[in-house]
């Protein structure tokens, strides 16, 4: 049974995916839980002199809270805590009292994979493109030019690019009206597969799209180019002249295709990075996803979201790495055999 | 081997290549011709412009080269001639594969690694079906196979494979077939078993020696291995500073050579028992094709090298019927080589 799991590629990567959430989820209990001055023990040290609950008390409410029983030894209590997230439990909102927290961090995460998902769609296979245009004109104006961008974009970072856009195209040139933009949808718009919807999505996600292209594009750009660059000279390539191929599948199977792949295997670095930037740049403009959600329950000092918020990004990092790499091991057809041993 | 039409002719080919130290006159004044079912081995030592003058017959040169003079003229599957030095891009396009393939020298990445075997022969096809009338689905299944049961792979086996999973000898073979799709008048193959380990070597000689014997196409070999040549050509170039010093029947060039050259790589050819070896038997190195030699090109190394060679460089000339040699002393060459016929005798034999 081990055996097997070890010879296939796709089980050994998603036990790894597991066991990284399995480790995730452990650390942030800790973190919590058994720090000094810890959410739990702030929470009940809070309800004790703000309120005057009694300690007893206090600690029932965290309990039911964190959906934990703190007078459990800590082994016991980690144990409950995996067990109710495996069931999606995870405790309850401090300030919306009785929601459960699942809930409002499933409310939020659509809009945040949504603007994520489109902003690294177009940001990769925009530059993609523009890479391997760079490569087919190389040492032209045009390749100088976008050379030149793509380094200054891709050492930009991410927040500052969101503060650039709204200073300048939303303060000081007001090309655009950010207070209108603000939320992920206008007051009145139900969801729906309609184009009012999906437009006025598109319409409210657009600047956090917009940085975090920015934020990526480049480093696709100048990856592409030099991959493209390289498998030009490839013996392949020159063999498909030679038999006479046409220049667009040359371009395209042979060129585009192989050169995608190295561009391909820094998309799980890439977004890790827009994930933890996201959490500044929906704060920055007031885009209502996860990372506005964190704000949120930090100001509030609601715990049980902010851990929801963590254990959600965390599990969705490590998710979107997995897809990323079963999809490569599809686009190279030799991961599968060097992955094996 | 009478009667048998032109498929290519070259005449006075001069290509360069264009370097920072200065231009590498790569072939030097090349003419031939190629019946349309002959086979002709051009052997030489490495860096004699062989796989540029390959090259150049697919119009595949690299970038800083170019042909600063000569006609290349390819007698198409049409009867119509081509002249390949102007071919523009649309015409040249179909021209390559459909009436000449080339197999390169570094053959074992000549694969795209992201595509199976079977989608190789597809695409070609597919790119070729003006010409060729389209060969899809069960036709080009049956035709892949075919091509591939010619080189001696299974076909159930390849066709489904990425290159990755075929051993170095397989993905050779593989491009020959994948060069016969199409029923090209000529088969270009450079270096077709270098880096290739001896059995290997052994079965592609095969597989090449029963296309040669069963279909009609002509086929062009370049190598730096005579003894391939013996194996294969009907008729054989020697060629040196990008030139050919020496041109004949294959019996010619083995049993009566007239080119010191020729000598010098006849007996540089490895014996059975002696296995691989490098032509190290010629001393001296190949010139600077930046800064020839005055005179015959191979006077530094020729042991026989007069004045007369040094100054003026001797032109190909008939030396017996359909054999041609450039050397001044040619008949005290060839005098010298049948006198040493019993020991060349022995030593064929072995090869044998
Ligand atoms: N792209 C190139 N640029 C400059 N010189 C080249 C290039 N390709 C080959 N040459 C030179 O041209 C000469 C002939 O090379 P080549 O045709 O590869 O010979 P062979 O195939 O006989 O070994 C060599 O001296 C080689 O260094
Ligand atoms: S011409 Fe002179 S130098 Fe050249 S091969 Fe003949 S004998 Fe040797
Ligand atoms: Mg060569």
């Amino acid at each position: 049974m081990l055996r097997k799991i070890a010879s296939s590629y796709l089980l050994r990567r998603v036990a790894k995916a597991l066991i990284t959430i399995f480790v995730m989820a452990s650390l942030t209990f800790f973190l919590i839980r058994l720090m000094p001055g810890s959410p739990v023990e702030a929470y009940i040290a809070n309800l004790v002199t703000q309120y005057n609950v009694s300690y007893e008390n206090a600690k029932q409410q965290a309990a039911s809270l964190f959906s934990l029983d703190l007078n459990a030894p800590v082994y016991q209590q980690y144990l409950e805590y995996l067990g109710n997230l495996a069931r999606g439990d995870l405790g309850e909102s401090l300030i919306s009292r009785g929601v459960p927290v699942s809930e409002i961090v499933l409310a939020y995460l659509p809009w945040t994979l949504f603007s994520i998902g489109t902003a690294l769609i177009i940001s990769f296979s925009l530059g993609i493109m523009l890479g391997m245009l760079m490569a087919y004109k190389r040492e032209t104006k045009l390749d100088h030019i976008l050379t030149n961008l793509g380094s200054i974009v891709s050492s930009v970072p991410d927040y500052l690019m969101g503060i650039l856009i709204l200073v300048w195209v939303g303060v000081q040139w007001e090309l655009i009206d950010i207070t209108n933009m603000r939320g992920s949808l206008s007051p009145g718009i139900q969801p729906g597969f309609n184009l009012t919807f999906i437009g006025d999505a598109f319409y409210h996600a657009s600047l956090p799209i917009i940085t975090y292209v920015l934020g990526t594009i480049g480093l696709w750009m100048l990856t592409m180019r030099g991959s493209t660059e390289s498998t030009l000279g490839e013996d392949y390539v020159t063999v498909a002249k030679a038999r006479g191929l046409k220049e667009r599948r040359i371009a395209t199977a042979y060129v585009g295709r192989n050169a995608a792949l190295p561009p391909f295997t820094q998309l799980s670095i890439s977004i890790a990075l827009v994930f933890g930037g996201s959490l500044l740049i929906e704060w920055l403009f007031v885009y209502e996803g996860l990372g506005y959600l964190l704000y949120n329950a930090i100001q509030q000092r609601d715990y049980p979201v902010m851990q929801g918020v963590f254990l959600m990004i965390t599990t969705m990092v490590i998710v979107a790495n997995l897809l990323a790499d079963l999809l490569y091991s599809r686009l190279d057809p030799r991961i599968r055999v060097a992955g094996r041993d | 081997m009478e009667g048998r039409a032109d498929v290519l002719s070259v005449r006075e080919l001069e290509i360069g290549y264009e370097t920072g130290r200065g231009l590498v006159r790569a072939v030097r004044g090349v003419s031939f011709d190629l019946g349309d079912d002959e086979s002709l081995a051009f052997i030489g030592e490495s860096g004699s412009g062989k796989t540029t003058l390959g090259l150049s017959l697919v119009r595949l040169l690299p970038q800083n080269a170019s042909i600063a003079k000569g006609e290349i003229a390819f007698r198409a599957a049409s009867e119509e001639v081509l002249d390949l030095t102007t071919l523009d891009d649309e015409d040249l396009r179909r021209f390559r594969w459909e009436e000449c393939a080339m197999v390169f020298q570094s053959a074992l990445n000549a694969l795209n690694p992201v595509m199976r075997i079977r989608d190789h022969f597809a695409d070609t096809a597919k790119d070729h079906s003006e010409t060729n009338g389209s060969l899809k689905g069960r036709a080009l299944t049956e035709r892949a196979t075919e091509c591939l049961e010619m080189v001696q792979l299974d076909p159930g086996r390849v066709l489904g494979s990425f290159p990755h999973e075929l051993s170095g000898g397989m993905r050779q073979r593989v491009m020959i077939a994948l060069g016969l799709l199409l029923n090209p008048r000529v088969l270009i193959l450079d270096e077709p078993t270098t880096a290739l380990d001896v059995l290997t070597q052994r079965a592609i000689i095969e597989v090449l020696r029963t296309l040669k014997v069963e279909h009609r196409f002509a086929m062009i070999f370049v190598s730096h291995d005579l003894s391939l040549a013996a194996e294969l050509a009907d008729r054989v170039a020697t060629t040196y500073a990008g030139r050919i010093v020496e041109l004949g029947e294959v019996e010619q060039i083995f049993y009566h050579p007239r080119h010191p050259y020729t000598v010098g790589l006849l007996d540089a050819v490895p014996t059975l028992a002696g296995g691989q070896q490098e032509l190290s038997s010629i001393p001296g190195s190949p010139p600077d094709l930046i800064d020839l030699p005055t005179g015959c090109k191979f006077h530094p190394r020729c042991p026989y090298a007069t004045d007369k060679c040094r100054e003026e460089d001797p032109p190909l000339i008939e030396v017996a019927p359909a054999q041609t040699a450039a050397c001044w002393h040619w008949e005290k060459v060839g005098s010298d080589w049948e006198a040493r016929g019993g020991e060349i005798h022995e030593r064929d034999a072995n090869r044998a």
